[in-house]
């Protein structure tokens, strides 16, 4: 394989906080060099002027629905549309048609994700056989096959001694234990955010504190068992608010949100769209004020797509019947260029922090999230200016509020493990 | 006896008269007249009908309202009955208590409020105040007729140690007995962490192999409590805490303006788990005893005032529940008797808390939780008054119990402040240590 010498670009590495224009060369699937004016014989020259070279990003929330839903999304589709959207590595979660209890199941994924060049695929463990919430999953057998966290997602760990148990034994395989926090007596029935805007609509409403009463008690959790625990998709102030509080207390707790939270408030539901119907519910536009201030001081601590393909006829039906969730694989880096740092909230080191190294670090992904010589070479080169209106994905799922969106700045390169999977904006086979 | 016509007229002289009410405590006479005290002041001029109550070098106070007793009557009448429990409170200076559901006796209709009360009545003496069930059947699936039990005279509504998970139904609950101006008390216990459980999760626990309950499944239920209060506006009464982690959960709601009031036990801030390591199941009560930190964690909340109020959770039971493996004796201690005794020794006596402040814990929030009148020391306050004698040290025997249950823990501890009075609406009902009931054609006259 030829060496590749990206050019002229401005490199960012948020972990270090390096913010420099200079020339990075891919030897093999590693980076070799970072630095002005590299010279390599036979390295093929990618100019990349005025675009910024980032370390790969990283998704730590997509359902890839395969295997047992390949109609909403096959692993092979959504490893696609992670390119797309400039993610080098993606973790999916354990809810698919069959459940990822087992370790076979593991192997599956892994088996899958090796069939076709493109993004890493880091599979998570259920908590629960067949996320029941009764009997704990396979978790040793899985923690050996590879799963890097170990979730429920889509469903909490409603037994409070069960969550216990999960938490104590995963902190023997040193995993994190990703926490739903949904308490579901509050959630039931409900498709939108309690409030006004529910109440004027006719529909139940998902409370706030359904989420805040998941999240504290399973930092109370964390605390008495010392594991790791982290916190998907959170979404209101109060929620971020109790793990800041935690984190005060020295649990070992991270926190997550997602594009739509920050970019939406409840609003969007606008007339019964079902595109907007997702779990949680986008909140009011304090909690949507909230979550930006979170970021923009560190309280929150990844960003994650939540990534939810759903079939059309899922969402298009009644707004109550039509399934929770939006795409957004494709969608993310535009979001937090558009809404984090357009506007200069955030500076670009510390919006990028969160989809690079700091879920890289969670998890425990080695050489990954750095953009540094002797890492992986899963590299992202952005153009932050380009506009982007989305019209179709790549994705099996076409259910997102932001299609028809006039957005900026989307992945122009990909290159994982040094192979080049997107070039120029698009999608290179083999 | 002592009353003296339709109307009684008594004059306390020269006690040390306690209003936890205003902070009033001051040498002062106290004078009756009828249900209520007419007069509090210096040197009251007697008019001459009174019957006249030398108190001097004692104290005169409300008497106490106990927020957590449980009967058994009318279906265990060997554990204790609305009888027995009356008795033994006024021996113990309680005017009035709160009475629970339990596994014996289930308020839910209101039917049962109305036979408590017309019991309670009928034997004259201390005032029962219902607290009816939050759901049928204590089930914690259907809410209970929480309404027309209020209109029967529900004064606060619980489902006793049958904490509700569903979070939602919790909530609906909240908010439909505040319409009635019920007080919602809430059993802090997350049921999934302390199924099985019979003591507090740590050394002792590994120690004796007993199944346990680890403090986190109260600290868990306290927090989701606060944040379901908080929600919906409604006041809570948290009953009770028992772990450093539930107080400072709880400071930190008062301090953010959370409506919340709280309690905990004397056992609780006297008693730890070691105790429990030779199997004893008198120290074998829900919630658990907890450790060493637990207790005196417990002991400084009640005294700067985190804890508002202290309670007996009196439980009488046989003693052939008691007597058994600790891991199937029944759960709970009768500590009616002894709640004042053991408060005003280890509280007072030992210079921790001010005699105010444990009868605010004791007489007046109780009272203001359980919308009741007590706790005052005033001019037209009824006249709920014990006067203690706090010199003289005395053991407490469970023998002499008026309870039916005599499982406490507290047998042969020495103890102050012997009741030797208690007027309830005016009447003597207790006076050196002997009952004087009025008589039901006496109470129906009235």
């Amino acid at each position: 394989m030829r060496d590749t010498i990206l050019r002229g670009g401005i490199v960012l590495d948020p972990e270090s906080g390096f913010q420099d224009t200079a020339d990075v060369l891919i030897r093999g699937n590693e980076i070799e060099e970072i630095g002005r004016d590299i010279r390599a014989r036979g390295a093929e020259e990618i100019e990349v002027d005025g675009l910024y070279v980032l370390p790969g990003l990283i998704d730590m929330h997509v359902h890839l629905r395969e295997p047992g839903q390949e109609d909403k999304e096959t692993i092979e589709t959504g490893r696609l549309s992670a390119v797309k959207g400039g993610f080098t590595s993606i973790v999916c979660k354990a809810n698919t048609g069959q459940i990822i209890d087992r370790p076979e199941m593991v192997d599956f994924i892994h088996f899958r994700a090796e069939e076709t060049p493109g993004p890493n695929v880091f599979p998570v463990g259920a908590v629960t056989k067949s996320l029941k919430g009764r009997w704990l999953a396979m978790i040793g057998e899985m923690a050996r096959a590879g799963v890097v966290a170990l979730s429920d997602d889509g469903s909490s760990v409603y037994d409070t001694e069960m969550m216990r148990e999960a938490l104590l034994y995963a902190k023997r395989f040193n995993l994190p234990v990703i926490s739903h926090t949904e308490d579901t007596t509050l959630t039931e029935g409900g498709s939108i955010n309690a409030g006004f805007i529910s109440f004027r609509m006719g529909l139940e409403g998902i409370p706030a504190e359904s989420e805040r009463i998941h999240i504290t008690r399973d930092c109370l959790l964390a605390r008495d068992t010392g594991a790791k625990l982290h916190i998907a998709h959170c979404s209101t102030r109060k929620g971020i608010e109790e793990v800041k509080k935690a984190k005060r207390n020295g649990i070992d707790v991270t926190v997550e949100t997602a594009p739509h939270y920050f970019a939406l408030n409840e609003e969007a539901v606008g007339d019964f769209e079902t595109n907007a119907k997702m779990k949680p519910p986008l909140r009011s536009e304090d909690d949507r004020q909230a979550v930006v201030k979170a970021l923009k001081e560190g309280d929150i601590d990844i960003i994650s797509s939540d990534h939810a393909p759903h079939t059309i006829p899922d969402k298009d039906t009644v707004f109550e019947l039509a399934s929770f969730g939006i795409v957004g694989l494709e969608t993310t880096l535009s979001l937090i260029i558009t809404y984090l740092i357009e506007p200069g909230t955030i500076s670009p080191l510390k919006a990028f922090s969160y989809i690079t190294y700091k879920p890289a670090n969670r998890l425990g992904l080695d050489k990954k999230g750095r953009l540094r010589e002797g890492f992986d070479a899963d590299i992202t080169v952005i153009d932050m200016n380009r506009e982007v209106i989305f019209d179709t994905f790549v994705s099996k799922g076409q259910n997102s509020p932001f299609r028809g969106k006039r957005l900026n700045g989307r992945a122009e390169y990909v290159f994982v493990g040094g192979k080049i999977v997107l070039k120029r904006g698009e999608l290179v086979y083999g | 006896m002592e009353r003296a016509g339709k109307r009684n007229k008594f004059l306390i002289k020269g006690g040390r008269v306690i209003d936890p009410s205003t902070g009033f405590d001051d040498r002062a006479d106290v004078l009756i007249v009828g249900e209520r005290i007419k007069k509090v002041g210096k040197s009251i001029t007697p008019e001459g009908q009174e019957t006249i109550i030398e108190a001097k070098d004692k104290i005169v106070m409300p008497g106490i309202v106990d927020t957590n007793v449980h009967i058994s009557e009318p279906t265990r009448y060997d554990r204790e009955t609305i009888g027995s429990v009356i008795r033994s409170a006024v021996s113990g200076g309680v005017s009035a208590f709160a009475c629970k559901s339990n596994q014996d006796v289930i308020i839910d209709h209101q039917a049962i409020v109305a036979y408590l009360l017309r019991s309670a009545i009928e034997k004259g003496l201390a005032k029962l105040l219902p607290v009816c069930a939050m759901t049928t059947k204590l089930k914690g699936e259907n809410i209970a007729e929480i309404g027309q039990m209020s209109e029967m005279g529900a004064r606060a509504c619980s489902d006793n140690t049958h904490s509700i998970m569903d979070s939602n139904l919790q909530r609906r609950i909240l908010e439909y007995a505040y319409a009635y101006g019920l007080t919602p008390i809430l059993y802090p216990e997350d049921r999934y962490l302390a199924s099985g459980g019979v003591i507090n999760e740590g050394y002792f626990s590994m120690l004796t192999g007993l199944p346990a309950i680890p403090s986190i499944a109260e600290e868990i239920m306290v927090n989701r409590d606060l944040i379901l209060a908080e929600m919906t506006g409604v006041p809570i009464h948290i009953a009770p805490i028992t772990t450093e982690g539930s107080v400072k959960l709880i400071r930190e709601a008062k301090d953010a303006g959370i409506m919340v009031t709280c309690e905990t036990c004397p056992h609780y801030f006297l008693l730890t788990d070691a105790l429990c390591k030779d199997f004893n199941p008198l120290y074998k009560v829900k919630p658990p005893l907890r450790s060493e930190r637990d207790k005196s964690a417990i002991m400084r909340a009640v005294i700067d005032g985190t804890i508002d109020v202290i309670s007996s959770d009196h439980n009488p039971l046989t003693y052939s529940d008691k007597d058994t493996e600790f891991l199937v004796a029944e759960f709970g201690i009768s500590g009616i008797e002894t709640l004042f005794s053991l408060s005003y020794t280890y509280l007072v006596d030992r210079g921790s808390l001010s005699m105010v402040e444990l009868l605010r814990r004791l007489s007046f929030t109780p009272s203001k939780i359980l919308k009741h009148s007590g706790g005052r020391i005033a001019t037209d306050a009824i006249a709920d008054i014990a006067i203690v004698d706090i010199r003289d040290e005395y053991e407490i025997n469970p023998v002499d119990f008026r309870s039916r249950g005599r499982n406490t823990p507290f047998g042969g501890y020495k103890v102050k402040g012997r009741v030797e009075i208690l007027f309830i609406d005016g009447s003597i009902v207790y006076k050196d240590g002997k009952i004087t009931p009025k008589t039901v054609s006496e109470r129906l006259r009235e």
